[in-house]
């Protein structure tokens, strides 16, 4: 069941106990299944919450997408978990490890990869990456292994600003991926790149898990592509989280639409519309709602074989994406309250 | 912590700190060479290499720290790869550390390196032409007990005697005097330089530190004013000597250790 976070009210004191309870029961557990918890995280910048009271639970092993819009509190969740700024409020554990007391011990096993690739531009990948590996105090060879799996072995001497925007973003990976991290950390992977670099870090992100058995945390603001690569999403809005579960639980949740070009939209809707099915017309062409995903492609012949026998030509069929605005003004519409800052 | 540093060394690596680093102690050496080998003879070994010192410390010390401070914190802030480097399981206030350990270093050297291209360029132009040869003022040591009258102003409050007999101590002693003192006023750029993005800013502060300091050294307080401390360490008023040593040195390693405070809590936004 997927999960709506009402957020905005503080916790009782009972429920704020329950989970100072729980967070030391995780510590003191043996072989933890969270890779990251939160609670109550809270960050404000001059009056404003930038990030109010999110409570995050990553599972082990996931590719967790981290899905908001420009200014949702993405980014200011991401360097709170890695220490970079200081909560008002919460508190954050990676894998159990307490971030505020053991900050060292907890980012051990984190690889991170942040929005825009910052390297030493002065300097060849090979040696960027020597100055992680000498921090992390990990063997030589890692350069090598890392500079193979992103496939930047050809270019390691040449100097990084001699990079395109694709080097540097995979450098950026390769520099994430030294030690072996058990957690990896990516902020807007893919910003900037052109739809062939898009698509190639998209699929070299989702074989991360079964490559390196790490878990991944990610962040976008594209609908479309957090669903191609994520097992769990949370969805966070004028800093607040307001949607956490399974990816499935979030497809569950945005019914599957079809959009149908024909010749004859007035009696398409009037054929297609009856019953509970929410019709509507946009930019020349029908938005048919479908009832679940499952069995939409079947729904999707139907339809197409109905408008063909009432003499309506088809010229285009194909299920729509939901704009991440939609999935918001959906969320949001359920929580009134969470549209409030 | 030594990895911390090799880190920062290796960052050094094509950058144009090292060409500061070079550049600024030759431009001394030169700078005084030229006056030497045009003519203008300052004689005797000392008074040459003082007159080096004391421009290395009121003007080039203060202006190349200020310019070394700026680049160590601009390989971070150009590429803005402060968020990486402290998002690693490495303590922050290492990372500081490292960077000023590295600054203190190459000053260090620079300092070094000041002194020999001084000696260099005052042995070059007497070879150049014997009428500039620089003395060794040594074997005339016994004379010239029997003519300084110890109170003579003509020095400033020098203690002429002692420059006359062991100079080379006393050169070797107060351009260490002058590296240690010049502590407080490294930290403090280092801090300017770490804390704001923008490098007019701790450029601003290094070169206006410097342009005070010429004022400074008439107040009562000058003592006190750190881009004045190395300067105040070449003897020229005794009473100050240890007073800027100690402000420079003390001060520093305290300045240092509140940057590190400081800069650990640094919020990354």
């Amino acid at each position: 069941m997927f999960s709506v976070i009402t957020g905005g009210e503080q916790p009782e004191d009972n429920e704020k106990e329950a989970r100072g309870a729980r967070f030391m029961l995780r510590e003191g557990r043996g072989p933890m299944t969270i890779a990251i918890e939160t609670e109550g995280l809270k960050k404000r910048f001059r009056g404003v919450n930038a990030v109010d009271g999110v409570d995050l639970s990553v599972p082990q092993g996931a590719i967790f997408g981290f899905l908001g819009p420009n200014g949702a509190g993405k980014t200011t969740t991401i360097r709170l978990l890695l220490g970079l700024l200081t909560p008002n409020r919460g508190r954050i554990a990676l894998f159990g490890e307490d971030l505020r007391r053991n900050r060292i011990a907890a980012l051990k096993s984190v690889g991170v990869a942040f929005e825009t690739p910052a390297h030493y531009e002065h300097l060849t990948g090979r040696e960027n990456l020597d100055i992680t590996r000498r921090l992390l105090k990990l063997d030589k060879s890692e350069i090598d292994r890392v500079l193979a799996t992103v496939e930047l072995s050809h270019v390691a001497d040449r100097h990084v600003r001699k990079y395109s925007l694709g080097m540097r973003h995979r450098l950026g990976l390769a520099r994430a991926l030294l030690g072996n991290p058990k957690l990896l950390i990516f902020d807007e992977p893919t910003n900037g790149l052109d739809p062939v670099g898009i698509r190639e870090m998209r699929d070299f992100i989702k074989t991360l898990p079964d490559r390196t058995g790490a878990t991944v945390f990610v962040s976008s603001h594209h609908l479309a592509e957090i669903e191609q690569m994520a097992s769990h999403v949370a969805v966070i809005h004028l800093g607040k989280i307001v949607f956490q579960g399974a990816m499935d639980e979030l497809r569950g949740l945005h019914a599957p639409r079809l959009e149908v070009g024909c010749s004859d939209e007035a009696q398409a809707t009037a054929l297609l519309g009856g019953g509970a099915r929410k019709v509507e017309s946009r930019n020349g062409r029908l938005i048919v709602e479908l009832p679940t995903a499952e069995g939409a492609k079947a729904r999707a012949a139907s339809i197409n074989r109905r408008l063909n026998d009432a003499g309506i030509d088809v010229h285009h069929l194909a299920l729509a994406p939901w704009t991440l605005e939609e999935l918001f003004l959906q969320l949001v519409g359920a929580n009134p309250h969470l549209g409030q800052k | 912590m030594l990895a911390s540093i090799r880190v920062e060394l290796i960052k050094l690596k094509r950058s144009k700190i090292m060409l500061v680093a070079l550049a600024g102690p030759a431009l001394v050496a030169l700078l005084f060479f030229s006056l030497q080998a045009s003519g203008a003879n300052l004689r005797a070994w000392p008074l040459y290499l003082f007159a080096g010192m004391t421009a290395w410390a009121t003007f080039m010390l203060p202006l190349t720290a200020t310019i070394i401070a700026t680049l160590l914190a601009q390989l971070e802030h150009g590429p803005k790869t402060w968020a990486h480097l402290l998002a690693l399981p490495v303590p922050k206030w290492r990372v500081f550390a490292a960077k000023a350990i590295v600054a203190l270093g190459l000053i260090a050297a620079m300092s070094l390196l000041t002194g020999a291209l001084l000696a260099f360029g005052g042995w070059l132009a007497g070879a150049l032409n014997p009428e500039n040869k620089l003395l060794d003022p040594a074997p005339f040591a016994a004379l010239a007990e029997t003519m300084v009258d110890p109170d003579d102003q003509a020095f400033g409050d020098l203690d002429v005697m002692l420059m006359v007999k062991e100079w080379r101590r006393v050169v070797a002693e107060r351009l260490a005097y002058v590296y240690l003192s010049s502590f407080l006023l490294i930290a403090v750029q280092l801090w300017a330089a770490f804390r704001f993005r923008n490098f007019l800013i701790p450029m601003a502060l290094g070169v206006g530190g410097g342009f005070f300091a010429i004022f400074a050294q008439a107040s009562a307080y000058g003592v006190y004013f750190p881009w004045l401390m190395p300067f105040n360490t070449l003897g020229f008023m005794p009473e100050n000597v240890e007073k800027a040593l100690a402000y420079g040195l003390v001060g520093g390693i305290g300045m240092g250790l509140l940057m590190f405070v400081d800069m650990s809590r640094m919020q990354i936004k």
